[in-house]
């Protein structure tokens, strides 16, 4: 910060174009984690009956009564969404945020 | 009359919202969410233990084994352990089980896996040199865990573990989608009796849930800054 305002950037500019691009690439994984916890949470939509993924396995399982082929799917598509962002989390951390912790 | 609100309805329900129908029948209200919060975080704290445990093993196995379930769990809401209980249990054991044990399996599966995260953490916290020196002085390694790594871990994790209660008491609102009568139970079924006051009962649920989880935050609160004093001498 001070070596962007001893170059003549203003506090809003140096902001804009030295600070927050770094600390962004640093919020990403505390941000994508937020968002896996929020997806897992978004299945309590179902108690006020909106029409996520866990209403549908719910839907599925009432029509057909075949609750463990519902919920096995409803879980599957829960894991497989979870561990793939955990993948790409893993991913970002070796490839991008490793080698600027490095310098 | 506050603000247009009546708490009547709340006044001359309290013995049911706190206790539920309990002298005559079950118990229930914030009776029943302390019960199960308290017994799902003893039960997930021997599992946490061990599954935490588990996941530092040096056999690779056990490791990638305890690991994927606790990855397993760690991807699922809340919401779909608890219907996976609810459906599994019954076809697995044969029998059904209460409603209160299907809840109290869920969180403790569900908390399990979060605490483990904990243990883990917290042993892995420990430098290296301590284990070091435990096996030097002649310990063998499960030795050395056991009284010298979990013993120091133990006490770091401690203020996490009353985080997770905290966790513990909110999530047990959602074992009233399966029947169990506690607090968000209780409230539920008020307002489809009363009808009027939705908002004077959940707005009153909702302090006694900010109540009890602040009065463990401030516990987790004192129980840091105590172990950052001792640690300071």
């Amino acid at each position: 910060m001070e070596a962007a305002r001893s170059s003549g950037f203003s506090y809003i500019r140096s902001m804009r174009y030295i600070i927050l691009p770094q600390a962004v690439r640093l919020t990403i994984p505390p941000l994508i984690n937020q968002f896996l916890n929020l997806m897992k949470n978004s299945s309590l939509a179902m108690t006020i009956g909106v029409a996520e993924l866990m209403y549908q396995a719910r839907q599925v399982e009432s029509y057909t009564f075949k609750g463990f082929e519902a919920f096995s799917a409803a879980t599957l598509a829960y894991l497989a969404l979870s561990l793939t962002i955990t993948g790409l989390m893993t991913l970002y951390d070796k490839k991008v945020l490793q080698p600027i912790r490095g310098r | 009359m506050v603000g247009g609100l009546d708490f009547s309805v709340v006044r001359e329900n309290l013995p049911y919202f706190f206790l539920g129908r309990y002298p005559t029948g079950p118990l229930g209200g914030v009776a029943l969410t302390l019960y199960l919060a308290a017994v799902s975080l003893l039960l997930s704290f021997i599992g946490g233990l061990i599954l935490g445990l588990l996941s530092v093993s040096r056999n690779r196995v056990i490791k990638w084994g305890s690991t994927a379930v606790i990855q397993t769990i760690r991807g699922m809401p809340l919401l779909m352990v608890i219907f996976w209980m609810f459906f599994l249990l019954p076809a697995m054991l044969g029998s059904g089980m209460t409603a209160d044990w299907t809840i109290i399996t869920a969180l403790t599966l569900f908390t399990s896996s979060y605490m483990s995260e904990i243990v883990r953490a917290g042993i892995v916290g420990i430098p290296k040199g301590q284990m070091e020196a435990a096996v030097s002085t002649g310990l063998s390694h499960r030795q050395a865990m056991l009284h010298i790594i979990l013993p120091q871990a133990l006490r770091n994790m401690i203020p996490s573990f009353v985080n997770q209660f905290v966790s513990m008491i909110k999530d047990t609102s959602l074992a009233f989608i399966v029947g169990v009568s506690e607090l968000t139970h209780v409230a539920t079924q008020m307002n489809n009796r009363t009808m009027l006051y939705p908002t004077e009962i959940f707005l009153f649920i909702a302090v006694i849930y900010f109540i009890m989880c602040f009065a463990f935050t401030e516990l987790s609160r004192w129980l840091e800054r105590r172990s950052a004093w001792r640690k300071a001498i």
